[in-house]
C-alpha cells in the first residue's frame, strides 16, 4: 500500500515549507517534493510606489538579509535614474553587504545545523537546539554568537539599525563612514577572526563523522552560478554573474543585471509558491543550477585575501571538479565568514573610506532597471519597471531559494532514497530530510515567523487518504 | 568607568498593530529618561546573541506584548531562567530561555529579572496600536520607570 510521509513545517529554516514523501507499496521512497507554503505577494503591492522608495519597502521581504535585497533594489534604482554612485558608497555598501553575509552564515551554520554537527543526525530532537550545542560544546556556542554580533553590529554602525536600515538608497548611501565608527568596527576583528578560526578548525575535524550525508545530500552534479570581480575574484557586491558548468566550465560569463532576463527564466511547479530558475539556453528543468557560498567557492578563482585564499585552497581538495555535495555549503559558509573578517579589514583601511561623497541624485532617466547582489543563501536579482513619474508599473525578483529549488527537491529524493524506510520510520531518517534542506539555508520568507513554537508533524497518509499514523514534536 | 548594570529589552514588531508597544514604550522611556546606567535595546525578536548583554547586567527587565492578555491590561512579573532547557526549533527565544542561555554559557546572569508584559488587542498589518493598548502606555512607563529606579544601574 503506498504512503505519503509529510513534514510540516521543516523546522530551523528561514520561513515556513513542507516536505512530502511519497512511498511504494514497499515503504520505498519514489518521489520527494520541498515545498514553499506561503505567498508574499511583494511584486504586486509595489505597483504605484514610486522606485525610490523600493529599497526601503523590498527589503521587508527578509529579516535576515534584507541588506541584499536594499542592494539589488538600490542598483536597480540606479539603473533607471542612469548614475554611478562614488567609489566609498560602493565601498562602504560592500562592508554591510559583507557584515550580513557574516551573521547570517553565522545564524544558519551555528544556531540551525550545528545542532546536527555536533550531536548527530539521529541525536534526540529535544537537545538538536542552541542549548544541546552548549552542552556540548560552549566554544562553538559563543564562537557563534560573536560572529552572529559582529556581522549585525556592523550593519547597526554603518545604519543606524541592525534590521531594515534606511541607509543604503538607491544612488549610494545616506552618510558617510566616521572615524569613530571606523573605529569601533576595526576593534571587533581580532575576536571575530579568533572565532572563526575556531569554527573553521573544529568543522574539518568532525567533517569525516558525516560520509553519508556527504555522499547523499544534494551531491548530484549541477551548473553553478555566482557573482565574480575582475579576474575571477570572489566579489558579493559588484560584479558580474558567471555559470560554470558541472565539470567547472563556464557556460556564460560576465552576466550584467540588465541580462539576467535574456539568459534566465523561471519555470512553475503546483506544489510551491516559490520558482525554480534555469538557465534558459538548456531548458527546464537541464537549465537548473545552484547558487550560494558552495556556488560561490566554485567559481572565482581567488578569494584576495590571504587566510581566506588558503582555505580555499583546501577545500577544493574536497572534490576532484568543482565541489558537488551540497553538504559542503557548511564549510563554503566558514570560508566566506573568514573572507568577510578580512576583507572589511582591508576596505576600512582605504584611503577613501571617510569620503564625505557618497550619494548620487539624479530622477528618472530610463524606464526600466534591474540590479543584482549576492545575498548569503546565492544571487539576488531586482528588476523593475516604472512609468515616466517613476512609479512602479512591474517587479520581478529572481531569489536565490528559487534557484536553488530544483537542487533542493533533487536533493530531497536523493537523501530520503538513501535513508527512509517507510516500514521502520526513525526520526533521524526525517531529520536528515530536513537537514539536507538546511543545508541550503533556504530563505522563505524571514519576516513572516510562527509565533511560539514551530511544530514538526510527521504523518503517514494511506492512499485513501487516510491517516495512518502520525508523530508531532 | 560606569557600565550600565541593567538592561531593558524591549521585543516586538511595530508594523504588525499591538505588537508594536514595546517599542512605542521604549521611544517614550528614552523621551521620559531613565536613570544612568540603564541600557535599552529593542528588536523584533529576542535572539541568543542578546545572552552576551544579560550575562554583563545585574537586572533585566523584558518587555513584550501578548496577545493572550486582556487588552490594554499591564502586568510585571518576576522571570526566572528556563529550568527545562527549551528546545527551540528557530532562532528566537523567550525571556526565560535567555536567561538560561546566558547563565550555561557565561555562567552569570542577572540577579533580577522581571517581565512587563502589555496585554495586546490586534496584531494586524499597522503601525498604530489598539485604544487599549495605546491607553496602557503611560501605566507601563511608570512601571518601567519604577521599576529602574529600584535597581542598582552603576557599578
Amino acid at each position: 500500500m503506498s504512503q505519503t510521509i509529510t513534514i510540516d513545517p521543516v523546522t530551523r529554516l528561514e520561513g515556513h515549507g513542507k516536505i512530502t514523501l511519497h512511498l511504494n507499496d514497499a515503504g520505498v521512497v519514489e518521489d520527494a517534493q520541498f515545498s514553499v507554503t506561503q505567498v508574499r505577494g511583494f511584486e504586486k503591492f509595489s505597483e504605484g510606489r514610486p522606485f525610490y522608495e523600493m529599497p526601503g519597502l523590498m527589503a521587508r521581504v527578509c529579516g535576515i538579509c534584507p541588506v541584499s535585497h536594499l542592494l539589488a533594489s538600490a542598483k536597480a534604482g540606479e539603473a533607471i535614474m542612469a548614475v554611478e554612485i562614488p567609489y566609498t558608497a560602493k565601498q562602504l555598501r560592500s562592508i554591510a553587504n559583507i557584515a550580513q553575509m557574516v551573521q547570517s552564515h553565522a545564524l544558519s551554520f551555528f544556531y540551525l545545523s550545528s545542532p546536527d554537527l555536533l550531536l548527530g543526525m539521529d541525536a534526540d530532537p529535544v537537545t538538536r537546539n542552541i542549548f544541546g550545542v552548549v552542552g556540548a560544546n560552549a566554544a562553538i556556542g559563543k564562537a557563534g554568537i560573536g560572529l552572529r554580533r559582529f556581522g549585525q553590529s556592523i550593519i547597526e554602525i554603518l545604519g543606524t539599525k541592525r534590521i531594515h536600515t534606511g541607509w543604503i538608497v538607491a544612488g549610494g548611501v545616506t552618510d558617510p563612514l566616521t572615524a569613530e565608527k571606523r573605529e569601533r568596527i576595526l576593534a571587533m576583528l581580532p575576536e571575530a577572526r579568533t572565532n572563526i578560526r575556531l569554527a573553521l578548525k573544529w568543522y574539518k575535524s568532525i567533517l569525516p563523522n558525516f560520509a553519508g550525508e556527504i555522499a547523499t545530500f544534494a551531491s548530484e552534479p549541477s551548473a553553478f552560478l555566482g557573482m565574480v570581480g575582475e579576474d575571477g575574484l570572489f566579489e558579493l557586491t559588484d560584479g558580474t554573474l558567471t555559470l560554470i558548468d558541472a565539470k567547472g566550465k563556464a557556460i556564460a560569463e560576465g552576466i550584467t543585471a540588465a541580462e539576467f532576463d535574456d539568459v534566465f527564466g523561471e519555470a512553475v511547479e503546483p506544489y510551491s509558491f516559490t520558482k525554480f530558475a534555469y538557465f534558459k539556453a538548456l531548458g527546464y528543468p537541464e537549465g537548473s543550477y545552484r547558487v550560494g557560498p558552495l556556488a560561490r567557492l566554485n567559481i572565482c578563482k581567488t578569494m584576495g585575501t590571504p587566510e581566506a585564499d588558503k582555505e580555499l585552497a583546501e577545500f577544493r581538495q574536497l572534490d576532484s571538479g568543482p565541489v558537488q555535495s551540497s553538504f559542503h555549503f557548511h564549510h563554503a559558509r566558514l570560508v566566506e565568514i573568514l573572507y568577510g573578517i578580512e576583507k572589511i579589514e582591508e576596505l576600512l583601511n582605504d584611503a577613501e573610506i571617510l569620503s564625505p561623497h557618497v550619494r548620487a541624485t539624479a530622477g528618472v532617466n530610463r524606464l526600466e532597471g534591474a540590479g543584482i547582489s549576492e545575498a548569503p543563501r546565492g544571487t539576488l536579482m531586482h528588476h523593475y519597471k516604472v512609468d515616466v513619474n517613476g512609479l512602479m508599473t512591474w517587479s520581478n525578483l529572481v531569489i536565490a531559494t528559487g534557484q536553488n529549488n530544483h537542487a533542493m527537491n533533487r536533493g530531497l529524493l536523493q537523501v530520503a532514497k538513501a535513508f527512509v524506510r517507510g516500514n521502520q520510520l526513525e526520526q533521524g531518517m526525517l531529520n536528515r530530510c530536513e537537514a539536507m534542506i538546511r543545508t541550503f539555508d533556504p530563505c522563505l520568507s524571514c519576516s513572516t515567523h510562527a509565533y511560539g513554537k514551530m511544530p514538526l508533524i510527521i504523518e503517514l497518509v494511506g492512499p485513501g487518504k487516510e491517516l495512518l499514523s502520525s508523530v508531532r514534536r | 568607568m560606569t557600565h550600565p548594570r541593567c538592561l531593558i529589552l524591549a521585543c516586538g514588531n511595530p508594523s504588525r498593530g499591538d505588537d508594536g508597544a514595546a517599542w512605542r514604550l521604549a521611544e517614550m522611556a528614552a523621551v521620559a529618561g531613565l536613570p544612568v546606567g540603564v541600557r535599552v535595546i529593542v528588536q523584533q525578536q529576542w535572539t541568543p546573541e542578546l545572552a552576551e548583554d544579560l550575562a554583563g547586567c545585574e537586572a533585566a527587565l523584558f518587555v513584550d506584548c501578548s496577545i493572550a492578555d486582556e487588552a490594554g491590561v499591564v502586568t510585571l512579573t518576576a522571570v526566572k531562567p528556563a529550568e527545562i532547557a527549551p528546545n527551540y526549533l528557530t532562532h528566537h527565544m523567550d525571556a526565560a530561555g535567555l536567561l538560561r542561555l546566558a547563565a550555561e554559557l557565561y555562567g552569570v546572569g542577572p540577579e533580577r529579572a522581571d517581565l512587563l508584559v502589555i496585554g495586546g488587542q490586534s496584531l494586524g498589518y499597522t503601525e498604530e496600536l489598539s485604544p487599549a493598548v495605546e491607553a496602557a502606555l503611560p501605566r507601563a512607563l511608570a512601571l518601567m520607570q519604577g521599576w529602574a529606579a529600584t535597581q542598582t544601574c552603576i557599578q
